[in-house]
């Protein structure tokens, strides 16, 4: 059953922004994010609906793919929708009892629920497009300049690393724990919540304690292969900035500035 | 006659104690013992006789409280040194899973250059070459969770190749292994000693695994007991039983034989040899 858990959304494909340097995806998703809190026009969601939906496309991956992302917060964006539908005031549209429904609020209910979609949507098609190793690699270069402040930047990166090495090991160990304690006659599968969550410390306390054991043969490991830290250590696989970086920035940086010219001087 | 890549004098290990009730623990005890360049040296002994605390000794993961320990004749207590004395003697661990640091092959084996800060370009011909000289080829991609055993202990063994070593210390790597990955691993052992003439240190419970090598020597209660090439120590049918181990399976066929008041030959180890000396007491 655990077995179907894969490692972050990754979704293998050959598009350009799939190739594109890591760095470049994660400083565009951030400012694109900004871009969308901006936005207030209904042209200005078209636009950045549009552009992102033509990312899609370019990126390769099935639409369906990238919309599954949102099951998640399906919840909050109904949450959301209705929280503005019904409190905002203006011409009512809609009237009984105490509910009232205004005009206003529609349109505030769409665009709250679109901002949030496009916002997951956007920050879900970098982690789609990129490779949990390459996201890493790609944080821990943008970070270097906070090493001056005294934030272990590469120490940060390692244990990122490390996490992605060691998920999938410790989800086969907690398959095994969880069948050889279901030989012994323990029962995950009946009971309320509670019962439930009880049944599970038989497994927790032995994948603790052996994932306390894996941390301390692995920091042996790394020893006596001559770690020490992030001074005089080199990256075999260097990030480097090609033209199509280069395109891919600046196509983005039009998109925004022509964005915002219609939004605010229009 | 080839000089000492390794060389211990008197070298002692405790460990101190952790709780009142169990006192300090001499793990290695008055060790002196030194390794050609070159050789193949199988280390055996029950478990506790301090054969893996001797393995740590090597690369400068412990310094010895009493005595000295010598790699490339740089004393091991030598802070300055220890990077050094770490990439000349590499370890590979018992547990496949927990001395694989990177997400793919490849990234692990570039861990240990990249840790000594090796140019990328140089990183990447060594990690091509050490996982091409282990048979690895066409897993250079692959998530090490997707491999077998045998798999990741030759992952292991390139990630140390791509430093460059001079001696390999196998803490006990093949006794996690189904049989297939044993024989894989300990080809790929026998041919770098063979072809890239590096010194291997092979610790191990596997009788048959000891008489492929040069050499053999012995751990009882962290003290070294028994030293020689294979036929010389495993002739020593009685002494090797009473320290809890045991010999190869004709070794102890020839000894019981013997038993019955028969007079075959104990310093013979494999099966073709034993055949032989059978032909020839028939004869």
């Amino acid at each position: 059953m655990l077995r179907d858990i894969t490692l972050g959304q990754y979704y293998p494909a050959q598009s350009i922004i799939h190739k594109a340097d890591p760095r470049i995806k994660i400083v565009i998703t951030f400012v694109y994010m900004i871009v969308i809190f901006m936005v207030k026009t209904f042209t200005g969601y078209g636009m950045v609906a549009a552009f992102t939906l033509i990312t899609i496309i370019i990126s390769d991956i099935p639409l369906k793919y990238t919309l599954r992302s949102l099951k998640p917060i399906l919840f909050i964006l109904l949450f959301v929708a209705a929280i503005n539908l019904f409190t905002a005031d203006g011409t009512p549209v809609f009237e009984y009892g105490f509910i009232r429904i205004t005009y206003e609020g529609i349109l505030l209910a769409i665009k709250m629920s679109l901002r949030l979609v496009l916002l997951i949507v956007s920050a879900s098609l970098l982690t789609l497009t990129t490779t949990p190793i390459l996201l890493t690699d790609g944080l821990e270069k943008l970070m270097e300049p906070l090493k001056r402040i005294g934030l272990p930047t590469h120490e940060i990166a390692m244990m990122m690393t490390i996490a992605l090495r060691f998920i999938p090991t410790l989800l086969e160990e907690t398959d095994k724990i969880m069948k050889a304690q279901a030989a012994r006659g323990a029962d995950f599968d009946t009971g309320n919540l509670i019962q439930r969550a009880k049944s599970f410390i038989p497994v927790l306390v032995p994948l603790f304690v052996s994932a306390f054991r894996r941390a301390d043969e692995l920091a042996t490991a790394m020893e006596s292969r001559c770690y020490r830290g992030s001074e005089g250590r080199t990256r075999m696989k260097q990030l480097k900035m090609s033209i199509v970086d280069l395109k891919i920035g600046i196509a983005m940086l039009l998109f925004i500035c022509f964005l915002i010219a219609i939004e605010y001087f229009v | 006659m080839n000089r000492d890549i390794i060389k211990t004098k008197k070298a002692k290990y405790v460990y101190k104690a952790s709780s009142i009730e169990h006192g300090d623990v001499t793990a290695v005890d008055d060790v002196t013992v030194e390794f050609h360049e070159g050789s193949f040296t199988a280390v055996l002994g029950r478990n506790g006789s301090g054969k893996s605390t001797f393995a740590r000794l090597l690369n400068a993961l412990l310094i010895p409280v009493e005595g000295v320990v010598f790699v490339d004749n740089i004393e091991t207590g030598q802070e300055d040194y220890i990077w050094d004395i770490r990439r000349n003697v590499g370890i590979i661990f018992q547990n496949p899973d927990n001395q694989i640091v990177g997400t793919t092959v490849e990234e692990d084996v570039a861990f240990g250059p990249e840790n000594l800060g090796i140019p990328p370009m140089e990183i990447r011909q060594r990690v091509d070459a050490a996982i091409e000289t282990v048979d690895m080829g066409s897993f250079v991609k692959n998530a090490p969770h997707l491999l077998s055993g045998g798999q990741k202990q030759r992952v292991a063994i390139a990630g140390i190749l791509s430093m460059k070593p001079k001696c390999i210390v196998t803490d006990e790597a093949t006794s996690m292994l189904d049989p297939i990955g044993r024989k894989e691993v300990i080809k790929v052992l026998k041919r770098l000693n063979e072809e890239e003439k590096i010194t291997i240190i092979h610790i191990t419970h596997h009788m048959e695994e000891a008489a492929i090598a040069d050499r053999v020597i012995i751990f009882d209660k962290g003290k070294l007991v028994l030293d020689g090439c294979p036929k010389e120590v495993f002739s020593r049918v009685k002494i090797i039983k009473q320290l809890g181990l045991e010999v190869p399976q004709v070794t102890e066929l020839f000894y019981d034989i013997n038993m019955e008041g028969f007079d075959l030959p104990l310093s013979v180890i494999d099966i073709d040899e034993a055949y032989k000396a059978i032909v020839k007491r028939l004869k």
